[in-house]
């Protein structure tokens, strides 16, 4: 079954906006793996409530709009999900085979961006303290 | 713990968008649109994804709002005020509304609620609707 389990959300504060979560609603920080911001003048967040991960992305150099940026749906089967695609849309892109990100981004009929994976949102970066919480 | 169980797109088309998430996904329809809307809401078991009517384009059509859903709506507050001190945010109105609206520190639109927006509307009563 194809799962919604991933939200971004671009801000130039991405300390400030992260602690919100984490203080205010329990998130904990998805501690290992490879954080794909790390490389940026301002570190990015990836924040889980142990089954769907909430990416704080930096947004320092302010070259997008802050706010709801894309969401992510954990798919079983990309190359069907693909066919599927293509019967809506011209043309879907992949992304390289060892891309740490998700493999695929589409957007949907209206515009809104995706990220498709099957490998996930949360397994390639596994939360070190299981389900519990804060 | 707050759980993230909902999002909301806007769109002018909803018909054909959740057309769109239920033949490329498979999601299907949660809870029967209310009467005169046009607004309709699909999920994946889990997670709610609302399509939000937008017809008369009064907003931007796109990701709209998420949905957190929470066991104790008390406490919550308490640590958004102590999270965010000096900004006041809606409270629940009654024993029977226990939701509201806020805005996170960056002015993203979150629906915090007890309930979630699936629990009472079982999602089994719908499962087998496209």
């Amino acid at each position: 079954m194809n799962q919604l389990r991933h939200l971004a959300i671009r801000t130039e504060e991405p300390e400030k906006l992260a602690a919100f979560y984490i203080e205010a609603f329990g998130f904990r920080e998805v501690r290992e793996g490879v954080v794909p911001a790390q490389v940026q003048e301002s570190k990015s967040f990836h924040l889980t409530d142990g089954y769907f991960e909430l990416a704080i992305l930096a947004n320092s150099p302010n070259q997008s709009p802050n706010g709801l940026y894309h969401f992510g749906i954990k798919v079983d089967d990309m190359d069907e999900t693909v066919r599927r695609l293509e019967s809506w849309q011209k043309r879907v892109m992949r992304r390289p085979a060892d891309t740490s990100f998700a493999e695929l981004r589409v957007s949907d009929i209206d515009g809104n961006l995706m990220d498709l994976s099957v490998h996930g949102f949360l397994e390639y970066q596994p939360v070190k303290s299981g389900n519990e919480g804060k | 713990m707050a759980q993230i169980r909902h999002l909301a797109i806007s769109s002018d088309d909803t018909e054909k968008l959740a057309s769109f998430y239920k033949e490329v996904f498979g999601f299907w329809q949660s809870r029967p649109t209310p009467e005169g809307r046009k607004t309709i809401y699909l999920t994946d078991g889990t997670v709610e994804l609302a399509i939000l009517e937008n017809s008369n384009q009064q907003n931007s059509n796109g990701l709209h709002h998420f949905g957190l859903q929470t066991d104790n709506i008390d406490a919550t507050i308490n640590r958004i005020e102590k999270a965010q001190p000096g900004k006041a945010i809606g409270k629940p109105g009654s024993s029977s509304s226990k939701d509201l609206w806020l805005s996170d520190p960056s002015g993203n639109h979150i629906y915090l609620s007890v309930h979630g927006t699936l629990e009472y509307q079982p999602v089994e009563k719908y499962a087998n609707r496209k």
